[in-house]
């Protein structure tokens, strides 16, 4: 469960982020829509408590992020918009140091990365060095890595970027399935297909603001307009 | 484990696999620095022994004094007669030597006056200043000879004439000989320490911030203290590894440059190879520190190559100065960081008591410069403009 109350973020003269706040719930795939721009990596990042807000909170499964900050985030899984992997270091290292990292033992981190590289089909490309994989395959490993310490909350900034259909495919797949597992997901993206597509609840950002925000159907209800997209204009635009 | 320890673990491995890192650490000041140094030395030996070899001087007016040219050809110069200006000679020959005998010499004799000899050379070219002073050292010893049998032949003893003899006592011994040869041997170990720790520096700051896993592994409840400390402790390890193989190969390459018949010695005893290594290891965590601080500081891989490559540098300059102008071991000295080393190794490699001291002076402000820097580092990676 990740709640962000009344944050604000300014760079020098731009407010970033300017009053944001929204739930997102536990088993649900929250989707945080905005143009480029708009404040979503700032927000994410304020929750990730690799940021300060100047004002307001971000809490993870009720922990004030910027007051307990490791306690906070050990909850919390992030996937970078670019699978940020080591090149040089195999799959199975990449999980292994993030696991480490967050304190696992030798054993029980072995059996989970074993765990992790079976359950995303990951023993073909597991022990080769992450510079030859493809974008799918460079996308599960930084899935996996991002799982190592079974976080409940799952942050994923513009996941879908440059990837091709294949490994968009295997993402939405693993995405549907962290659901049923009951993890909180935030999602990020510019795209409203994509957000569409997967997410139960949808809150569009714009000049650092929430300017709307609902499951698909109140969004349709509330703006009398079939077509999501066409609610984004609107929104973002308002 | 604690953290550090994780990602120190994580940078050597990784690092391991990188041909830049290894290249750097491994190949490029350990086997290309004593390449290049015995080489320099073997030119500057050659340089050296050139001394004893031909001496071609062309003259003008040799038909003025027959004896003098004699005399000279007698010594082994190699004279050839001359025609024309002797400016028009050294600008189609740099490395002419052009002896003029003035038509008077014979009248100016007979006399007992001096006659003036002009010697022509360009002196921006060493060939020719070489030659022209052997020279002017064989005609001053004959002008010398001349003087004293005229004085001889007017009853005058030739030694009223030399007030004193001067006897040059050489206190020097092979080891203290050897350590002018070895002067530049304190720069290409302190080159061989940062630059083990050049690329690692980049790769764990600037390079892990291109390659987007700075963001996921800052979002990881970890500490950045640790996370600085682990990474530092990992370049500072490339940076003694670098260091130890330099001294060693050194200490092997040396006696291959068979400088036994100039008497003087190249050896490293054992304990020269383990104090240079104890006075050198603090500059390793000073590298570290300071590689790390601007590498983190720089936006790109590339830009981090270029700050890097500038601020190396730094520490160098003084060492380079010093080798120039024979600085010696004093308190200042000690303490600076790089000169000290660059001191204290030159007093090792002399074979002298080096005070103790001195040695804690230079490791201290070494091992304070790179505590300070490591902070800065720590204080950048704690702000929000890390992630750039």
């Amino acid at each position: 469960m990740l709640r962000v109350t009344n944050l604000r973020k300014h760079f020098g003269k731009v407010m970033a982020v300017d009053d944001v706040s929204f739930d997102a719930a536990d088993g649900c795939v929250t989707g945080l829509l905005g143009p480029n721009g708009a404040g979503k990596s700032t927000t994410l990042r304020m929750i990730a408590g690799v940021i300060k807000p100047d004002t307001g909170t971000a809490e993870i499964d009720g922990r004030d992020v910027a007051a307990d900050t490791l306690r906070a985030v050990s909850a919390l899984g992030t996937l970078p918009y670019n699978s940020g992997l080591y090149p040089r270091l195999t799959g199975r290292e990449n999980i292994a140091y993030f696991g480490r990292l967050h304190g696992l033992q030798k054993k029980p981190l072995e059996q989970r990365v074993d765990q992790l590289v079976h359950e995303l089909g990951l023993e073909d490309v597991a022990d080769r060095p992450a510079k030859g994989y493809s974008q799918g395959e460079a996308m599960k490993v930084a899935v996996a890595r991002a799982l190592v310490h079974r976080p409940r909350n799952i942050i994923l900034d513009e996941p879908t970027n440059g990837l091709d259909v294949k490994a968009l495919r295997a993402l939405r797949e693993m995405i549907r399935e962290l659901r049923a597992q009951g993890h909180c997901i935030l999602f990020s993206s510019h795209v409203m297909q994509e957000v569409a597509a997967l997410c139960d609840r949808i809150i569009i950002i714009s000049h650092g603001r929430v300017t709307a925000a609902g499951t698909p159907d109140e969004l349709r209800a509330r703006y009398a307009q079939p077509d999501l997209e066409e609610i984004f204009v609107q929104a973002v635009e308002s | 484990m604690s953290t550090a320890f994780i990602v120190f673990i994580k940078e050597v491995r990784d690092n391991l696999r990188d041909r830049r890192t290894i290249l750097s650490a491994l190949l490029f000041g350990p086997v290309f620095g004593p390449l290049l140094f015995v080489f320099l030395m073997k030119i500057a030996i050659m340089e050296g022994l050139k001394g004893e070899g031909e001496l071609p001087i062309l003259i003008i007016g040799a038909a003025h004094a027959t004896h003098l040219v004699q005399h000279l050809e007698g010594q082994g110069v190699q004279l050839s007669e001359g025609d024309g200006e002797p400016e028009a000679m050294i600008e189609d020959d740099k490395e002419t030597v052009v002896l003029v005998i003035p038509a008077d010499i014979g009248a100016r004799y007979r006399e007992a006056q001096p006659a003036t000899l002009q010697l022509y050379f360009d002196r921006s070219n060493t060939t020719a200043s070489r030659h022209a002073d052997r020279l002017e050292q064989l005609l001053n010893a004959h002008s010398r000879q001349l003087g004293a049998l005229r004085l001889q032949a007017r009853g005058v003893a030739p030694e009223v004439l030399l007030p004193y003899f001067i006897d040059r006592v050489d206190l020097s011994t092979p080891t203290s000989r050897g350590a002018m040869i070895f002067g530049m041997l304190p720069y290409f170990v302190l080159l061989a320490t940062i630059m083990g720790a050049f690329y690692l520096a980049i790769d764990t700051t600037a390079g892990e911030r291109e390659r987007g896993s700075l963001e996921s592994l800052l979002s990881l409840p970890l500490s950045r203290i640790q996370l600085v400390i682990g990474k530092v402790a990992a370049a500072a390890v490339f940076s003694a590894l670098s260091l130890v193989l330099t001294v060693i190969i050194f200490s092997l390459a040396f006696p291959q440059l068979d400088l036994g018949g100039l008497g003087i010695s190249t050896e490293l005893r054992p304990l020269q190879v383990v104090s240079i290594l104890i006075v050198s290891l603090p500059f390793t965590i000073f590298a570290a520190g300071m590689l790390t601080l601007v590498a983190s500081y720089a936006k790109s891989y590339k830009e981090a190559q270029t700050y890097l490559s500038i601020v190396m540098l730094v520490p160098l300059i003084p060492v380079i100065v010093g080798t120039v102008m024979k600085a010696e071991l004093s308190l200042t000295g000690a303490l600076i960081p790089g000169f000290s080393q660059h001191l204290l190794i030159m007093e090792i490699i002399k074979g002298a008591d080096v005070p103790g001291m001195y040695m804690v002076y230079s490791a201290g402000t070494t091992l304070l410069a790179g505590l300070i820097m490591i902070a800065g580092a720590i204080a950048l990676y704690r702000s929000e403009r890390i992630l750039g």
